[in-house]
């Protein structure tokens, strides 16, 4: 009997499922006897089965719930408060008529429990239709005298996000989701518009409203706080300094203005109280800020008033009104415009306050400068998801809608005779449509232009990749950065401390996007706004003291209290205030995602409830002992409780960025002493998804394991249960793919295991044949023979049978025969029909859809010419041919036929495939031998791929090494392995197995010549590996042209593998040639083989003529034949059409 | 025609084996959702006569199709 | 619990903060030697009918002087619906006073102290007598500081001299006016809020309310009124232990 391990799995033994939603059909194999190998009466023992905490997080909170519950929130909540913002239409014309909405509610009617049914998602794929739900609006109106009111309006559609909770997915049991034709592992959070499924990345952006300081070195100290209001505003306030002096800047006001006449703008007169509040007791502090108050009475300004009529002097407005009493009263405006977010009525103190906090950290960082911010911090950053785009774009969408509604009402009033009293419904449906192709228009073009924020951003949806299974899920954690790819700063690449545990610290892609790109870990959780005022009075009732009863003097000895950036008070006992804001939270009191920190350095109690910070889950640690115990893991796995009651019991608490700031965290239980406050979960989560597919990734070395997140999106394998139904682009899917011999948790955590992607080759590793060299791959014919490697490629077509105005319409039509009446060759495929049989063969140059389009398309509807037809078919260009996996005939939503055609190849490994393991260890397959040459063991196993030694020692990947181990050990015992990050199957309990079973403990095999058949003279590194192979296949990219085609506008041959274009000599391969003092090679190259042109040049006047004739001089003579490169020539004449004139200059040849 | 394959002699009165439909089998599309055989001719709406279904499959051909065995 | 990054100060007994209840430290049960050394009672009183208790914080002056004697102060008017505060204090003239400067003022002896009245929640009165604590509630609290209203005063009124200038000088032209009507629907400035306070407080006026100074009788007897302590029902909870647990277990069991 085999030792019993604890992480292996038995055999056909339950498997755990994570993505089963509410059905705990899967979930409830926890509950079976046997789970992991772990009978229930087993044992637990809290260091190593605490990990469970991790499949019971990813349930509640997985990896895409970010983008379903921001989607939620958007649709449940945030609708309403848009709707409410924007509740009234007026006329101006009728001063008695409005409409008011009432509610919004999508996609089910009012009083209706159940939503309405919309089309399945998949049908809206099938059919390029959109995936949305209706809007539905009641409103109250007047006609007449009287009002009504009426229910279930409908003012549009919206898209719905997949598996959001107005899903038809949404918590469909698996037999539910087939009958849809959906896959149940499909991860979800994505939009399907106009056919294609879009997704909006998450995006990263500086934090708002909070005051960042940043120095540099050769000017001044620049600080700037960067405030924006949910409603119309975005604006950034400085305070700069300039020859030691401060001022503040902002976009409205004329120049800097002197910060001692804002601060005494803002209320406070004394100067006194102005250095108390910037300065404290601090004397260097008070040395630094002394000059400021000369420039204040240089200008003579000592009352509020003469400071707000200065500023108002200041001030630039657009202002329709300048009549608001001149000086004063704008610049009171002024004061609302500075550092928005808390608009006062008569008591500008908090501004004040607000203002000397921001000099009082320019003047800390002047005396200090280690005080300044990093930008690249993770805890500055905010992430911003779909629900929060959504909104703004729903609500500049509603404003337009309601303001065309307005414009629409006005003009039926304004005609003084009407038949009937106006009904205000009848011109709300049309509008409705503008709603509509405005969330879809956005969506599918990823241009954010919203008029009201100012905004314009592109770029923010991209079409899922469906490459692979991990490709889709990679890319649902994707995290786009806000910076543009051509900076050459190194700061905001660089990787940073504080994205441990939160971002995923390998998986980024190569190249131009390298550290701008980022992914989440494992388990993260993005908060979501939570309301302030309720926190603002509880702090009260902790015993903050009140930021309106503090006076000056004694506010920079006490710790302040920040909420969200904002002063609200002070305490003298900032550390129990801590432990009991912290209390509160573990008992359930508060919002567990609001955070405290405290900061030393600016005396400074820091309270957070704002969304989209990055959090994760950390177990609680009391007086050096885990406050998970057994017990609780035990009910974990009796299904008796879940995540939330950890959260609730105060056992687990969510941390940011900044909170961890404050703890002591311990990674595993052996550490835990009576400092220790909180306690890893896993620390195997410190990686995303797609770096969990690494096997012993910590043997690695690290820019290794980011490759391998790079390639492992582009491996070839399956793309979900229902990739048979999918009619995509293109799709490459694996005939036999193989689930990996050593997996991770990760790998079982996001469901790899059922969709893997590659297949686990034997592998030894020596050098073989010389065909090898620079990570070459060997591999064997009869392996694939045997299917090995074997893909195949699904290539989609569509068509539109469209309809013109003039009741013409385009038409599929039969096949042409020629005197045999046999079909002539470009038919043969075609049915009765006209479209391709399906299964038939299509080789290049046959037309597979037979479209014919009327010759008077054009024309208009009352000339009833005969519609003869032209024949624009569609031919199958490529160099192998396909055959027709489906034909699908459709209706699109204009009534207009839809035909979409999917073609097959089944491609063999050949040479030039690019094959890659685990480990960044990439290869391209450079000859395919003959299984009886290649060596072979005591068993007659022999290889199915042989690779390269050479490829270890650079590349330091011991991780693929020991996978070989680990995969041969489980190969010989009948069990899968684990290689998880700082865990998984030890290597000397693998190499017992491999002695055990009398192999060598190191996993090197004795090898017979395939060739002689001797022994080989050394041992060989010989076992399983997962290999993948990658979508480039040379297929795809062998590419040839001798002579082709030519670009219309310059002569030059075209460009392209498709438009079967050349090679272009660039740039640095022209320098190249020149250093080799080659010019007739240059010559030949860039001239005789591209654009050569005869010219006719005049020697006289410079200018080119023709046939012998120079028009500007009028004569023959002097011409001369040339030839000069076509581009050239462009260049002349379309500087002569700009009146310059190009005169060439003749000289002899030698 | 001899690239449909073999197709039995119609005429065959009594003798014949058997059912031969006389409408020579033609299937034109198949249904997604309910998997009816639906014939379409030209210029017909698209839709599936059982189900008022959209999505329409055209059936797999009757010719002989050859593979390699490689 | 871990000491942060500040060590603590003891706890004392907090005076201008208060609640109903002690303050939310929660038991260790394993610590009983911890005997108690001695109770105080804490009263919460009610003020009389009509009155309201607000707290005057004067920033710009040292807790050492107070506003009493030389510098009592002479009068306090308020604006009852803006809730503006003003009261004039006056200036000792003797020293540390420029002579010259308040004559180009107009003659400046007296100091204007305003401030806003804001209302603020959980804030007490606080009267330690008899080895109790008696806790009144207060309403509104108020920061008064010296506003500088001669200066203003004196800038406009050399704004309207000059007008007045510019005025005479130019009455000699005659220009001809065409009259048009517009309607002030769109027209009319919508203020905005700070724009709006300020308008409302201009255009309220004065109320004046008389100063009586701490030390006299009617404010002695005024303060033994609002802290007498007769009442003394020890308030009771209505919800019992056993209750309050439950709400708490049900808290967490409900979700």
């Amino acid at each position: 009997m085999p030792p019993k391990r604890r992480d292996s799995v038995r055999q056909g033994s339950s498997r755990h499922s994570v993505k089963s939603a509410a059905s705990d059909e899967s979930f409830n194999e926890l509950l079976k006897p046997m789970y992991k190998g772990k009978a229930l009466t087993d044992e637990i023992n809290t260091a190593e089965d605490k990990w469970n905490l991790l499949p019971a997080f990813l349930k509640v909170k997985g990896l895409v719930k970010q983008h379903l519950d921001s989607f939620n929130y958007f649709v449940d909540v945030d609708l309403k408060k848009i709707i409410k913002a924007n509740e009234k239409v007026l006329s101006d014309v009728d001063p008695d008529f409005y409409l008011k909405y009432l509610d919004i509610r999508v996609g089910y009617k009012h009083g209706a429990t159940e939503m309405d049914p919309i089309l399945p998602p998949h049908e809206c794929r099938l059919r390029d239709l959109t995936y949305s739900a209706p809007i539905y609006v009641d409103v109250e109106y007047t006609r007449g005298r009287k009002v009504y009111s009426n229910k279930n309006l409908e003012i549009g559609k919206m898209p719905i996000m997949l598996r959001s909770n107005k899903c038809t997915l949404n918590g469909a049991s698996e037999g539910r989701m087939a009958s849809l034709d959906e896959c149940p592992l499909d991860p979800g959070g994505y939009f399907i518009v106009n056919g294609t499924e879009k997704v909006i990345l998450v995006q990263e952006q500086l934090s708002k409203n909070r005051i960042i300081v940043e120095a540099d070195e050769k000017k001044g100290i620049v600080q700037a706080s960067v405030t924006s209001s949910t409603h119309e505003r975005k604006s950034k306030t400085y305070v700069v300094t300039k020859n030691d002096k401060i001022y503040l800047k902002h976009n409205s006001i004329g120049e800097e203005v002197p910060i001692v006449v804002i601060l005494k703008a803002a209320g406070v007169t004394s100067d006194l109280e102005i250095m108390q509040l910037v300065c404290g007791d601090n004397a260097t502090y008070q040395d630094l800020f002394a000059i400021n108050f000369e420039e204040c009475a240089k200008l003579g300004i000592y009352t509020q008033q003469q400071a707000l009529e200065y500023l108002g002097a200041k001030v630039k407005t657009m202002r329709r009104h300048k009549l608001t009493t001149l000086q004063e009263g704008i610049e009171a405006v002024a004061t609302t415009i500075i550092a928005h977010l808390t608009v006062t009525d008569l008591d500008f103190k908090e501004k004040a306050l607000y203002i000397a906090m921001m000099t009082r950290r320019v003047i800390m960082a002047m005396d200090n400068p280690k005080m300044v911010d990093d930008r690249d911090y993770v805890g500055n950053k905010r992430l911003e998801l779909a629900g929060q785009l959504m909104s703004l774009l729903f609500e500049d969408l509603f404003k337009k809608f309601n303001s065309d509604f307005k414009a629409n009402i006005d003009k039926i009033l304004k005609k003084p005779n009407r038949a009937t009293e106006f009904n205000a419904l009848l011109s709300i449906n049309v509008h409705s449509n503008n709603i509509t192709s405005g969330l879809n228009r956005a969506i599918s073009t990823g241009n954010w232009s919203l008029k009201r924020f100012k905004m314009e951003r592109a770029g923010v949806t991209h079409v899922l990749s469906r490459l692979s299974y991990v490709s889709a899920l990679g890319m649902m954690t994707r995290i786009s950065s806000q910076f543009e790819k051509s900076r050459k700063v190194s700061g905001p690449r660089a990787l940073q401390p504080s994205q441990f545990g939160m971002l995923c610290t390998s998986d980024t892609p190569e190249g131009e996007a390298c550290g701008l790109v980022k992914n989440l870990a494992l388990m993260t959780h993005i908060t979501t706004d939570d309301e302030e005022e309720p926190i603002k009075k509880l702090c009260f009732l902790i015993g903050v003291e009140n930021i309106s009863a503090i006076d000056s003097s004694t506010l920079h000895s006490n710790f302040g209290v920040y909420l969200n950036g904002t002063l609200i008070g002070t305490t003298r006992f900032p550390s129990k205030f801590v432990t009991q804001f912290r209390k509160l939270r573990r008992t359930g009191r508060i919002s567990e995602f609001i955070s405290i920190y405290t900061n030393s350095h600016q005396n400074a109690v820091h309270i957070a409830t704002d969304g989209g910070r990055i959090c994760r889950p950390l177990i609680i640690v009391e007086n050096g002992a885990s406050k998970v115990k057994a017990h609780h893991l035990l009910k974990l796995k009796q299904g008796r409780m879940q995540f939330d009651d950890f959260l609730k019991q105060g056992l687990v608490e969510y941390l940011d960025v900044n909170e961890e700031n404050d703890c002591f965290i311990a990674l595993y239980e052996k550490d835990l002493s009576e400092q220790i406050t909180h306690l890893e979960i896993e620390p195997f989560t410190v990686l995303g998804a797609v770096a969990g597919l690494i096997p012993y990734p910590h043997h690695n070395q690290s820019p290794r394991n980011t490759y391998q997140c790079a390639m492992g999106k582009q491996a070839i394998g399956a793309i979900a249960y229902n990739q048979f139904k999918r009619i995509d682009t293109l799709l490459y899917l694996m005939v036999y793919p193989q689930q990996p011999m050593v997996k991770t948790k990760t790998i079982e955590l996001i469901d790899y295991d059922k969709l893997p992607a590659g297949q686990n080759a034997t592998v030894a590793v020596m050098s073989y044949s010389g065909y090898d060299i620079e990570d070459a791959l060997v591999l064997n014919k009869a392996s694939i023979d045997r299917g090995f490697g074997r893909c195949q490629v699904l290539r989609k077509n569509t068509t539109v049978l469209k309809r013109y105005p003039n009741h013409t319409q385009d038409i599929v039509g039969g096949m042409r025969v020629n005197e045999n009446n046999e079909p002539i060759f470009q038919h043969a495929s075609l049915g009765p029909d006209g479209l391709g049989e399906v299964g038939c063969r299509v080789e290049s140059g046959q037309v597979y859809i037979n479209k014919s389009v009327p010759t008077n398309a054009g024309e208009s509807v009352m000339n009833h010419s005969e519609s003869t037809h032209r024949e624009t078919p569609v031919f199958y260009k490529a160099p192998e041919p396909s055959y027709i996996d489906q034909v699908m005939m459709s209706v699109s939503d204009n009534e207009q036929a839809l035909i979409k055609v999917l073609l097959r190849q089944t491609r063999r490994p050949e040479l030039g495939d690019k094959f890659s393991s685990r480990h960044g260890q990439k290869g391209v397959c450079g000859i395919i031998v003959q299984q009886e040459d290649l060596p072979f063991n005591d068993d007659g196993i022999s290889p199915d791929i042989i690779m390269n030694p050479h490829g270890f020692p650079s590349r330091m990947t011991v991780g693929k090494m020991i996978e070989l181990i680990s995969g041969k050990a489980g190969v010989l015992n009948g069990s899968l392995e684990y290689g998880t990050c700082f865990g998984g199957s030890k290597l000397e309990d693998m190499s017992k197995i491999l002695v055990d079973n009398g192999f060598n403990y190191s996993g090197k095999d004795m090898l017979y010549s395939g060739i002689t058949g001797e022994c080989l003279q050394a041992y060989i590194f010989f076992g399983p590996i997962y290999y993948q192979k990658l979508k480039h296949m040379v297929l795809d990219k062998m590419h040839a042209r001798a002579r082709g085609p030519r670009a219309v506008l310059t002569r030059q041959p075209t460009e392209g593998r498709s438009r079967d274009g050349g090679l272009r000599l660039g740039e640095m391969e022209r320098d190249c040639v020149i250093a080799y003092g080659a010019s007739q090679l240059l010559l030949e190259r860039l001239m005789l083989s591209s654009d050569a042109f005869e010219v006719d040049i005049c020697d006289k006047c410079g200018l080119m003529g023709y046939n012998g004739w120079c028009t500007s001089c009028k004569t023959a003579e002097h011409v001369v034949k040339m030839t000069i490169p076509y581009a050239a020539k462009l260049l002349f004449q379309e500087l002569l059409s700009m009146n310059i004139a190009p005169r060439l200059k003749l000289e002899d040849v030698f | 025609m001899s690239r449909e394959g073999f197709v039995a002699p119609q005429n065959l009165s009594s003798a014949a084996s058997g059912f031969t439909s006389n409408k020579n089998n033609t299937v034109k599309y198949i249904c997604t959702s309910c998997a009816t055989n639906v014939s379409l001719g030209r210029n017909d709406a698209i839709r599936c006569s059982s189900c008022g279904h959209r999505v329409l499959y055209k059936a797999r051909t009757r010719r002989m199709v050859q593979f390699e065995a490689r | 619990m871990s000491k942060l990054f500040v060590s603590d100060d003891e706890d004392e007994p907090m005076t201008n903060t208060g609640s109903e209840s002690p303050t939310f430290i929660p038991q260790d049960h394993g610590e009983d030697e911890d005997p108690v050394v001695s109770e105080i009672p804490m009263i919460i009183t009610s003020k009389p009918a009509q009155t309201q208790l607000c707290a005057l914080q004067y920033p710009g002056r040292p807790s050492a002087r107070h506003y009493e004697n030389e510098s009592h102060v002479l009068s306090t008017r308020l604006k009852p619906s803006t809730d503006l505060l003003e009261a004039d204090v006056p200036i000792d003239t003797s020293k540390f006073f420029d002579v010259n400067k308040s004559d180009e003022w107009g003659g400046v002896n007296k100091q204007t102290l305003s401030g806003v009245l804001i209302g603020l929640e959980g804030y007490y009165a606080a009267n330690v007598q008899n080895g109790e604590i008696v806790l009144c509630q207060l309403d509104k609290v108020a920061q008064l500081r010296p506003s500088l209203n001669y200066i203003d005063k004196e800038i406009a009124t050399a704004r309207d001299l000059h007008r007045l200038e510019n005025n005479h000088s130019g009455r000699d032209t005659v220009q001809v006016v065409q009259m048009s009507v517009k309607s002030s629907n769109d027209n009319a400035p919508r203020l905005g809020e700070a724009l709006m306070a300020r308008k409302k407080v201009e255009d309220e006026s004065f109320t004046q309310l008389p100063w009586v100074d701490s030390s006299s009788e009617a404010s002695l007897a005024l303060k033994k009124e609002i802290f007498q302590a007769d009442n003394r029902n020890v308030l009771r909870s209505n919800t019992n232990e056993e209750d309050y647990i439950g709400l708490l277990v049900k808290d967490i069991s409900a979700n």
